[in-house]
């Protein structure tokens, strides 16, 4: 007698693999299906996520300008804050020398007695075709 | 020489000099107004500086007769005797004029100028034409003007003595001027104030001496004058005593009725207008030692001032037209 089962169990590993490969194929056919009705369904959803994207970048792109802008106004305010501080104390120094200078004018004499007059260069007094003087002279 | 022409009814003039032709300076003399009166012209011919004399004499005459306080018969001792009654008197220009330079001097000047002191001045012994009992003064009256019919009311009496020689001057200048070619110069003094016009032939500017007010009578400062006038009020000459004792002076200070212009001997204003010029040295005068100078540099007056013990003060508008001193030239 013939011994046949290296034969058989070559058939039914042969059927047993073919059936698997059939098998294997047609679940790989049917997930690239599904794969593209999934990829078919969320084609919408990521086009709406890209532009939300999108509109993110800018905002915050507008976000960093408007910071960067906050921060120069904020700069400059500073500097006319520390401005002012330095007019405010040249003005508390005007006021104290205004009101020095008022005391001393309250204390300067009505009349002051001229300098002598660097015009009058002659010893004697010049010739004069009149002279001014008090009313009802003789 | 004596000059033919009476300056006024009671005081003739004493002489008109004139120098010799080779001169082209003619000096003309007389008196008015109770003080001397004098003409120089330099320059034009002897018949043009005649009747620049002319002109001027009779224009003194006429102001006499009008503004005098001390003639019985001027029209301001017609409606000084009225005033305070309400009654009016048409009057002459130049009386009219006069007081109405008078309200504006006073208005001008605060009230320091104000003609209406001459009650003052009688009672402290500087008489004029006797003004008689004044039975209708009422209260309350005040000086009324109607420039239409020259109508003037007075509510008291004037004295016109400063303001009225000022503008005597004025017209008398400007006839002078009519009567010479405009590029004669000449200058008209009358009672220490003077008026110029043009140029002097003998230097570039007149050169006028404020006199001292002191004994001596020398100048204290010689100023420069190109045009206009120069005049000053000084206590030098018309003092008196009065029934109590006491000095007193012609310069009234209205708000007290007495002699005023504490610490102060003589003030001298140059202006361009001889009436002004008297208004402005008056008021200054009674602004006092303590007061003048700044008075006088509040209104940018060329001013010179001296006080009671000789000293010579000056505005900066002085200043620039003194040209001499007498304290520059003392040895330090």
């Amino acid at each position: 007698m013939i011994d046949r089962k290296p034969v058989q169990l070559a058939i039914v590993f042969g059927a047993t693999t073919g059936l698997y490969a059939v098998s294997l194929a047609t679940v790989t056919m049917l997930q690239g299906d599904h794969d593209l009705a999934v990829a078919a369904l969320r084609a919408p959803v990521s086009a709406d996520v890209g532009a939300l994207g999108d509109a993110n970048d800018r905002l915050s792109a507008e976000l960093d300008q408007a910071v960067a802008m906050y921060g120069t106004a904020a700069d400059a305010y500073g500097a006319a804050a520390a401005s002012l501080v330095g007019h405010e104390e040249r003005l508390a120094e005007f006021g104290a020398v205004v009101t020095e200078v008022t005391g001393s004018a309250s204390a300067l004499p009505r009349g002051v007695p001229m300098p002598r007059v660097s015009r009058a260069v002659t010893r004697s007094a010049p010739r004069v075709h009149a002279t001014t003087r008090a009313s009802g002279a003789p | 020489m004596t000059s033919p022409l009476p300056v006024t009814a009671e005081r003739v003039p004493t002489s008109t000099q004139m120098a010799p032709d080779a001169d082209p300076v003619r000096r003309f003399e007389g008196r008015a107004l109770a003080s001397p009166l004098s003409l120089q012209v330099h320059g034009g011919t002897h018949e043009a500086a005649e009747a620049a004399w002319d002109a001027v004499c009779d224009e003194f005459t006429a102001v006499d007769a009008g503004l005098s306080r001390h003639r019985d018969d001027s029209e301001l001792t017609a409606i000084n005797r009225l005033a305070g009654s309400g009654q009016a008197l048409v009057v002459g220009r130049r009386l009219y004029t006069a007081i109405a330079a008078t309200d504006r001097a006073r208005r001008l000047t605060d009230g320091r100028f104000d003609a209406r002191v001459l009650e003052d001045l009688e009672r402290l012994g500087d008489h004029g034409a006797p003004l008689g009992t004044l039975d209708g003064r009422a209260a309350g009256i005040m000086t009324r003007r109607d420039p239409s019919t020259r109508t003037v009311a007075l509510d008291r009496p004037h004295d016109l003595g400063g303001i009225g020689k000022g503008l005597a001057l004025r017209w008398a200048a400007a006839r002078a001027a009519q009567a010479l070619d405009p590029h004669v110069g000449f200058l008209l003094e009358a009672g220490g104030d003077v008026v110029v016009r043009g140029r002097p032939s003998d230097d570039p500017s007149w050169s006028i001496a404020i006199e001292d007010p002191r004994l001596d009578r020398s100048p204290v400062a010689v100023v420069a004058v190109d045009h206009g006038a120069i005049c000053t009020s000084s206590v030098a000459r018309r003092r008196w005593w009065t029934d109590d004792g006491l000095t007193a002076h012609h310069i009234i200070d209205p708000r007290t009725g007495q002699p005023g212009g504490d610490g102060l001997l003589a003030v001298t204003v140059a202006a361009d207008d001889p009436a002004w010029a008297e208004v402005w040295s008056k008021a200054l005068f009674l602004e006092g030692r303590r007061g003048i100078a700044g008075a006088a540099r509040a209104r940018g007056l060329a001013a010179w001032w001296v006080e009671s013990d000789g000293q010579l003060s000056m505005t900066p508008g002085g200043r620039m037209r003194t040209i001499w001193t007498r304290e520059a030239d003392e040895p330090a």
